[in-house]
């Protein structure tokens, strides 16, 4: 079967790299909002629109994108 | 890498740890789903229930906005002595301060340790001493709060939704576990094109349950954390204010109209608490005091420490300071768990994100949901080696 998608094998820090960096910026933001007003919030709502943004792009990317082999 | 499946038993012994968690994810999502499904449908409104109590109700807090009741007004026993005058033959319980405008609540009931249902809730305007009249209860937002608090069950109803809490930490765990080998082969956010339906929901799944880890972690664990807070606070009330009370000579309880001057008492405290603002006092005899003193609870100076209680003990006949102590640390945590899991302390626009990670998750869920409903009878065979086979080198 034709598996456009598949790409080669990655490292396990690899492959939980985009996650693990969404993760720790979510609870940062979360946290940041908690300790402050003003200023802080508006950098709690940008770290928390992160993890967002990056299901926006996945998701309205091109296909061209999608089958993009990493080597 | 490689060494790790060269003996033959490897990638057996591998198959069946991708089996428990397998299984794992699958049962624990199961018996959580359609509670956090309830749970997310509810929390939605529950993140903007100051907007929507502005929009609905009699908005107080921003007609009366500026001169804080916690700082600035009337003084506390002529608010109290008005309170009084329209609840006849009743007692002062509590009084509730705001931050933000001259809103002040009293609270009365027919004796000092009369229960919840008796009470009645009084605003007045403490910068003119003007009464706003009872507090109006009993809306959709409590109801929906109700919900998402105990299901309307009371204690067994809010354990209950504690230990759905604890399987959806579960699930999250077990899924990141089951991500890993999956996505091996897989870049971040692949959403395969052209597959079946059931490819296109596992995708969606992956990506949004794994962009969305960080809040639902948050979330899931201080929303356990709540389910099980209200005994915790319970034996902290019970036991350090009693501590605090335990070195006084009297237990007997104090006629109410032998109250002394609530201001004074609130000045001693003060004293030793300089720059800390009231959020709320417990009058003699309640649950939230000593059978003899007022208990002042003060919030904290600064944004996080805004979120702590330090409560004041002074005498309510003499007007003498008994003791001010800080909570446990246990305490201080569960009292934080509050804003991380209702998300409303961090202006409009992270309410905003909060929400869309709300419906997010709704999706997760429903994908999850999905992938389970629409399953094949040999789905978890099959699911097990397509992970396994992936995790294996080329």
């Amino acid at each position: 079967m034709n598996r456009p998608h598949r790409i080669a094998r990655q490292s396990l820090m690899r492959t939980l790299l985009v996650p693990g960096v969404l993760l720790i910026v979510s609870i940062v933001g979360l946290i940041l909002a908690l300790t402050g007003d003003g200023t802080r919030d508006w950098i709690a709502a940008l770290l928390l629109a992160l993890p967002v943004a990056a299901i926006f792009r996945a998701w309205f990317a091109p296909a061209s994108f999608q089958s993009k082999t990493i080597r | 890498m490689t060494e790790r499946f060269s003996h033959p038993s490897g990638l057996a012994v591998k198959r069946s740890t991708i089996r428990f968690w397998y299984l794992t994810h699958r049962w624990t999502s199961i018996i959580s789903t359609l509670f956090l499904l309830m749970l997310c449908v509810t929390g939605l409104p529950l993140i903007f229930h100051d907007e929507i109590d502005a929009a609905f109700g009699e908005d107080w807090e921003s007609r009366l906005a500026g001169n804080p009741s916690a700082s600035v007004g009337q003084p506390l026993d002529s608010i109290v002595a008005r309170a009084l005058a329209e609840r006849p033959g009743e007692v002062p319980l509590f009084i509730g301060f705001s931050q933000d405008s001259s809103l002040i609540t009293v609270t009365t009931g027919p004796s000092p340790d009369a229960p919840g249902s008796a009470m009645t809730l009084l605003n007045f305007d403490r910068l003119t001493g003007r009464s706003l009249g009872p507090v109006e209860g009993g809306g959709v937002m409590e109801t929906i709060l109700a919900l998402h608090v105990d299901m309307l069950l009371g204690l067994p109803g809010m354990l209950f939704l504690g230990v759905m809490g604890i399987l959806f930490l579960i699930a999250l765990i077990s899924g990141v576990v089951l991500y890993a080998p999956f996505m091996q082969r897989l870049r971040f956010g692949t959403l395969r094109r052209g597959r079946s339906k059931r490819v296109r929901r596992l995708d969606q799944h992956n990506l949004l349950g794994a962009a969305t880890l960080g809040w639902a972690l948050v979330v899931g664990a201080t929303g356990a954390i709540n389910a099980f807070a209200d005994p915790l606070t319970d034996n902290w009330r019970e036991g350090e204010l009693a501590e605090m009370i335990a070195a006084q000579s009297s237990e007997e309880p104090l006629d109410p109209a032998a109250y002394g001057s609530l201001d004074l008492a609130m000045a001693r405290a003060q004293e030793i608490l300089p720059g800390r603002s009231p959020q709320f006092v417990g009058f003699p005899g309640g649950a939230w005091s000593g059978p003899r003193q007022y208990a002042i609870f003060f919030q904290g100076d600064r944004p996080l420490t805004s979120h702590l209680l330090t409560p004041a003990l002074v005498e309510a006949d003499t007007g003498r300071l008994v003791d001010a102590r800080e909570m446990p640390a246990i305490n201080k945590a569960l009292m934080l768990s509050k804003p991380l899991h209702f998300g409303d302390y961090g202006g409009l626009p992270f309410k905003l994100l909060w929400a869309v990670l709300d419906l997010l998750t709704i999706w997760v869920l429903w994908t999850g949901l999905l992938l389970w409903l629409r399953r094949s009878p040999d789905r978890t065979e099959r699911a097990v080696e397509e992970i396994a086979l992936r995790s294996a080198p080329a």
